[in-house]
């Protein structure tokens, strides 16, 4: 085995993804020849030492900002209102408009009933009996 | 492929529930967040990024078709977050605020920073550490993108030969050659720095 295909099998040897037979033909090499062992050294410290970089992690409020974001950019119309206790509560006030909408129309139409009455009744009683 | 779980989280993330979006950013933050610092070196641009990239897992969740898992899925959002973020900043003069994780606040832990994967308990130890940190996060930086994919995808994040294909769309065979390449050149790297 020359120098090249040994360091061309780094990876599967280091994967364990080598079979037996070039395992042990590598392994033999790796044994007589400094080169390739220094390489190999150098190569598998490399791996380890990136496997071990530190973990970054976000800020715990990370998650909360990401959904003020999305909020912000659609306007609160992202989430749904029926999975959110701001549902009911959209709802409760919707009734209540409808109530309130529903008390007002009908004390204008009361108003209404009693302004047409009671000209013709009260403030002209004269007027009534005149022609 | 998808899990019963997952499909289940799915499902409540199309409904657009709430809780399930926080559910899907707390299981994936730590993943998207890492890569996305390893990729760019910078805190700054993974916070905006790793935000960037759940706003995109959310607006686009209903073209989720569960051909791959959610996490290859997610990760191929944030691969392509970075690429148009290198590529913005290579249209403008940008320079690029490099940090090692450890540089952040080697005294916080876990908040919006490290957690530590090996813990050193002797100043000298912490130094050390610190600056083999720098060293290999800019040997990272030094690669180009590509290679840099691999190798952050396999060897800081872990992930099988069949997920870094899936997320970058290459063959099997590209993705061992590349990460081999940058392994080697990470190697040289390393070498020559601390010679």
């Amino acid at each position: 085995m020359d120098h090249e295909r040994a360091q061309s099998l780094f990876m599967s040897y280091h994967d364990a993804e080598l079979p037996a037979r070039e395992v042990e033909a590598l392994e033999a090499h790796l044994a007589q020849c400094t080169e390739c062992s220094l390489a190999w050294q150098g190569y598998k410290a490399a791996v380890e030492e990136i496997s071990g970089l530190l973990k970054v992690t976000p800020a715990p409020d990370f998650s909360k900002r990401v959904q003020q974001a999305i909020g912000r950019r659609s306007r609160g119309r992202f989430f749904s209102e029926s999975s959110d206790s701001g549902g009911l509560g959209i709802a409760i006030v919707s009734v209540i408009l409808v109530l309130v909408f529903a008390l007002l129309y009908l004390l204008i139409a009361t108003s209404g009933e009693v302004k047409v009455v009671d000209p013709g009744a009260s403030s002209d009683p004269k007027g009534a009996a005149s022609p | 492929m998808e899990t019963r779980l997952e499909k289940k989280l799915i499902k409540r993330l199309q409904a657009r529930e709430p809780k399930a979006f926080d559910q899907l950013v707390l299981l994936f933050q730590g993943q998207v967040y890492n890569f996305v610092f390893r990729m760019l070196g910078s805190t700054a641009e993974a916070e905006d990024l790793a935000q960037e990239v759940f706003i995109s897992v959310f607006k686009h969740i209903d073209a989720f078709r569960g051909e791959s898992s959610l996490a290859t899925w997610i990760y191929r959002i944030a691969a392509n977050h970075v690429k148009n973020r290198r590529k913005y900043h290579g249209r403008r003069p940008y320079d690029r605020p490099l940090q090692s994780a450890s540089a952040l606040d080697p005294g916080r832990s876990g908040e919006g920073a490290v957690l530590g994967a090996g813990q050193v308990s002797r100043p000298d130890e912490m130094v050390e550490g610190l600056q083999l940190e720098r060293i290999l996060q800019e040997a990272i930086l030094a690669l180009d993108e590509e290679h840099r994919m691999v190798l952050v995808l396999r060897d800081v994040q872990n992930e099988s030969y069949d997920v870094i294909s899936e997320v970058t769309g290459l063959p099997l065979g590209t993705v061992k050659s590349r990460l081999h390449r940058a392994r080697l050149a990470l190697k040289e790297a390393l070498e020559e720095r601390t010679r």
